[in-house]
């Protein structure tokens, strides 16, 4: 053994270079595998892990204060299959603003003005308790807790004053903390339990929340059947909302699950060209030390110490990186942890996880020690007289076949030499097409998701972009028709559709469904439609191409119950959109007459200032209406998290693509080494040794870049389709693979050819400099 | 008419510590049409005065004009299409592209040089046939014996048709029948007007194939004589 580390540490310092693109690329790729493998542990279920360590409740019920007291309310912890409870605590939905800004948070489909606020003396407490991340817990009334999200959207530092609106008195609350719980709606705050009364809107009903945990709660039967027993141990109607664990989990998901998929087909193409790249240093290493190979076999090296040799030689630098690459990894996971959990509000996981680091580091070993053995192996079975004798390796052949098809005299000779070279070896040339392969792949993939999610927006967002969409809310008893007026009475209105979201309730079904009534000509929306039309009067319901758990088809007439009252509608049409089920007001006027919108969208006309027409109308009414710009329909915010992600990755797999090539041209340049000189002494110039040399560089990375664009689009179709079936979402996946973009794939292959062709620059001047008489005399 | 070959006080020393002086202030001419050996001991500087007529290698001081072309301050490039178009050479140990037939290795040279296909490849036969492996041309060099390989070495060096073709001890990894043999071959294209520059350290051989023979010690001109070849039969 010990003569096996003195040969492979001898050949480690002999060939440096070599050694420290090993050192590279295998530290490159574990640092990815270390990152994605912390994201995949760290991040596959965070919302687990903070249910776990914050001892998260199965459901959250809200109680109409009406109907029952808080003692009552309290009472419902004896109900049978109840195992635990916190609260209830008062709650009041207040909107909020700083200086002269309304304050507004953003969530995954949503856009809220006014934030549930809980009365809350404590963050602990045997269940749900709340982790205090900056600051500290409200200790009186006039202080206030927000959700780290919150916060973070609003730009609010702790000491900052809050200004509670609605309300007659308008207290001033200061932000003395920021908190983060369970429950990824970052719309919440907490403030001390005396205070709740004073800032809750005079319209407002008292509520309590209570979160529960129940024996039975593995699924959403176990769920139902628990707020069932709720429903029947208090006044009818008393539940006014509830929210289980499971509804928040695929909430958190649908976000991470995007970013892991994404990630880890990283990783993986980061370690498979690492192995491409180690197979083609040992296969040049075993090639060029053919004596070596001889002489060591001679004085007594068996076929196995010789594999042991070169193995060892490729273990030694990859080690020596992983021990720097893998913290490194750990430590680079630490923003998208911070970032995925910051965009749910949950706690952020720590970036170290032993097991993880160790399982980085032995898998890149392994990756580096198996890619290493198979050609290893052909030096291990090497005769050592015939190697001795022949001292280096038979060359491969530049095929009189290619040489025709190229035209011989049409092509610049150094050009077809090249082009030649780079298929003499067809291992060493596939290998290192294969690492040019993995990384344009790799890049198509990631410019092909960039382009799905631009679609993905475009789809979901308003049909005409041009024309800004505002979202208004009215509060505290502030009437429809003074809304209305102060809306249309603005210059820079198009149109105002009133909207307000209601129960219903489908026969046979046990949840209920969000549904959506528009009051107005909701057409003018910009909507982008899947399926048929918009609905055109009363009887005529949309339903969302993504949330659709009844299975509910275009031309089908669905039952459904609103406040108890039946409705008939026909489903006309589907959209790109978050709705259930949409319908306009007429439909809904004739079961419940009496109602009036409590949130309304203004459609701008083209070029207005939505900026200073939300400021105007906010200061018109700054207690009682709440106006704010719309992004898009989607809020579809994932570009935000895959941005540094991308762009890192991209540049580690070029790097290693780039550095694959700069080594296999390296080996092959070392090895022509002989014939460069030859090729030279026969009148070849510097110029044309050199695009020999980037010649075979360009044609590799050609035939890489050509193999790895489809196999970038079949890997983006297929990881589309896992994201869109890991997310729920009942969106053709079709519609959004369609988006792929022709001119960034050539952009793609070309940049594969570049990063070949940089790969192959420093070999090039090395093989132009070649001296003559010095390589010759040497023979 | 001016000579083919002229080098006025060429030196070449290698640098370093202790610097070494290879060739010493030498002064000849060469005529076209002439066969000159240039003879001397291991290490008399033959090898590098070769290097250094082909534009292989830089003289550290003097002036040298081959074919019309002052060589001394020459840029790489310049030197290489020099090289390509009127210099032959022919190593002692072939330098044959192992991965190339017989007729590329041969070809590949015209191919440089930016010669018509039809005319270089008619050429390469017509060498080919009178060196006398016109049946190896699809062949690789590994599977020549040494002579095959150095014939296709100097069909390689004269396909061009060059103003000198310069040869490296051509005979020194060939046995004595062998190296006769190929020796003869220079002889006849020297009896076509091919001027041929060998260098050897071998003086019989020198006297026998040769009509002048520059003779080198320790870099340095030691002598010029010109007299009648005297071949004696095939020796090494």
């Amino acid at each position: 053994m010990k003569a096996v580390i003195t040969k492979a540490l001898a050949d480690v310092r002999r060939h440096r270079l070599q050694t420290l693109v090993v050192f590279v690329i295998s530290g490159l790729a574990m640092t990815v595998g270390a990152m994605g493998g912390t994201l995949l542990v760290q991040s596959s279920s965070p919302y687990d892990r903070a249910f776990s360590d914050l001892a998260g409740p199965h459901v959250v019920v809200v109680f109409d204060g009406r109907k029952l007291a808080q003692d009552q309310v309290a009472a419902t912890a004896t109900v049978p299959g109840v195992t635990g409870t916190a609260g209830p605590w008062v709650v009041a939905s207040i909107p909020f603003e700083k200086g002269t800004t309304h304050l507004s948070v953003t969530s995954s489909f949503n856009s809220q003005t006014a934030l549930t606020v809980l009365g809350r003396d404590s963050p602990d407490g045997p269940l749900d308790r709340v982790d205090v991340v900056r600051g500290r817990w409200v200790r009186s009334p006039g202080e206030i807790v927000v959700t780290r999200t919150f916060a973070d959207q609003n730009s609010l530092a702790l000491g900052d004053r809050l200004t509670a609106l609605a309300t007659p008195g308008k207290p001033v609350l200061t932000v003395v903390g920021e908190a983060v719980d369970v429950d990824p709606r970052p719309d919440r705050a907490w403030v001390w339990t005396d205070q709740v009364a004073s800032l809750t809107p005079v319209d407002m009903p008292p509520l309590y929340q209570m979160s529960y945990r129940f024996r039975s709660a593995s699924n959403r039967g176990d769920i139902r059947a628990d707020v069932s027993a709720l429903k029947a141990a208090v006044p009818a109607g008393a539940v006014t909302a509830y929210v289980s664990y499971l509804d928040s989990r695929d909430n958190f998901n649908f976000t991470t699950s995007l970013v892991l998929t994404f990630l880890l087909a990283f990783a993986a193409m980061a370690l498979t060209s690492v192995a491409v790249i180690v197979s083609n240093v040992v296969t040049g290493a075993v090639l060029s030390s053919y004596r070596d190979i001889g002489i060591v076999k001679a004085i007594g090296f068996t076929p196995r110490q010789v594999v042991g040799v070169f193995v060892l030689a490729m273990l030694i630098p990859a080690l020596a990186a992983g021990v720097i690459a893998v913290p490194l990894g750990a430590l680079a996971s630490k923003p998208l942890l911070d970032q995925a959990a910051a965009a749910m509000s949950l706690p952020a996981p720590s970036p170290v996880v032993p097991w993880i680091d160790l399982l980085a580091l032995t898998l890149g070993l392994a990756v580096v020690a198996a890619a290493a053995t198979l050609p290893a192996w052909r030096a291990g079975r090497l005769s050592a007289v015939a190697a001795i004798v022949s001292g280096t390796a038979p060359s491969g052949r530049w095929s009189a076949s290619l040489h025709g098809r190229l035209g011989w005299w049409r092509l610049p000779r150094s050009l077809v030499m090249g082009i030649g070279d780079a298929f003499a070896q067809p291992v060493r040339g596939g290998l290192t097409a294969i690492a040019i392969l993995v990384g344009v792949a790799t890049l198509v993939f990631a410019s092909g998701l960039y382009s799905a999610i631009i679609r993905f927006n475009e789809l979901f967002g308003p049909a005409n972009a041009s024309a800004r969409q505002v979202t208004a809310s009215r509060f505290g008893g502030f009437s429809d028709a003074n809304t209305m007026t102060l809306l249309q009475g603005q210059p820079e209105t198009d149109a105002v559709v009133g909207y307000k979201q209601v129960e219903g309730e489908v026969p046979g079904q046990p949840d209920p469904i969000a549904l959506t009534v528009f009051r107005g000509d909701s057409t003018r929306l910009g909507y982008n439609l899947e399926r048929g039309r918009w609905f055109a009067g009363a009887g005529e319901g949309v339903i969302g191409s993504v949330f659709n758990p009844n299975h509910w088809v275009v031309g089908q007439t669905v039952k459904v119950r609103v406040a108890g009252e039946p409705l008939n509608l026909r489903i006309v049409g589907s959209c790109y959109c978050f709705l259930f089920l949409a319908m306009d007001w007429s439909s809904y006027n004739a079961a419940v007459p009496g109602v009036q919108p409590d949130s309304y969208i203004v459609q701008l006309r083209p070029g207005a200032n939505a900026d200073a027409y939300v400021k105007r109308v906010s200061a018109s009414e700054p207690d009682f209406v709440f106006p704010q710009v719309n992004g898009s329909n989607s809020g579809f915010d994932i570009e935000g998290i895959l941005d540094g992600m991308v762009a890192a990755l991209a540049l580690i797999l070029g790097a290693i693509a780039g550095l694959g090539v700069f080594n296999a041209l390296l080996l092959t340049t070392r090895e022509r080494a002989r014939d460069i000189a030859i090729l030279k002494a026969l009148g070849m110039t510097p110029r044309e040794v050199s695009t020999m040399v980037t010649a075979s560089a360009f044609a590799l990375g050609a035939v890489g870049a050509l193999l790895g664009v489809p196999a970038g689009i079949i890997l983006y179709n297929y990881l589309i389709e896992a994201m869109a079936r890991l997310s729920n979402f009942s969106v053709s996946s079709s519609a959004i693979i369609a988006a792929i973009n022709p001119l960034q794939l050539v952009v793609v292959a070309l940049a594969g050819v570049l990063v070949a062709l940089l790969g192959a620059s420093l070999p090039a001047r090395w093989a132009a400099r070649t001296s003559v008489v010095n390589v010759l005399n040497l023979e | 008419m001016a000579p083919l070959i002229e080098c006025t006080g060429i030196t070449k020393s290698y640098g370093g510590p202790a610097s070494r002086l290879a060739l010493d202030n030498l002064s000849f001419q060469v005529e076209s049409g002439e066969f000159a050996a240039i003879t001397g001991p291991s290490g008399s500087g033959k090898s590098t005065l070769l290097h250094v007529l082909a534009g292989l290698d830089r003289p550290t001081s003097g002036s040298m004009v081959v074919d019309g072309h002052e060589l001394s301050h020459q840029s790489e490039a310049d030197l290489a299409r020099f090289r390509r178009s009127r210099i032959g050479f022919v190593f002692q140990f072939f330098h044959l592209l192992n991965n190339l037939s017989v007729l590329d290795n041969v070809l590949i040279a015209a191919q440089l040089a930016g010669a018509g296909e039809a005319t270089s490849r008619a050429h390469a036969h017509e060498l080919l046939s009178e060196l006398g492996i016109a049946d190896k041309a699809r062949e690789y060099p590994a599977k020549l014996s040494g002579g095959e390989r150095q014939r296709v070495a100097i069909a390689r060096a004269l396909v061009n048709r060059p103003a000198v073709l310069l040869a490296d001890e051509p005979t020194g990894a060939l046995d004595s029948h062998t190296g006769g043999q190929v020796m003869e071959l220079l002889v006849g294209f020297n009896q076509r007007g091919q001027t041929v520059l060998l260098a050897t350290h071998d003086m019989e051989l020198a006297r026998r194939y040769a009509g002048r023979r520059l003779s080198l010690r320790d870099g340095r001109l030691d002598d010029d004589s010109r007299s009648e070849p005297q071949p004696q039969g095939h020796t090494g």
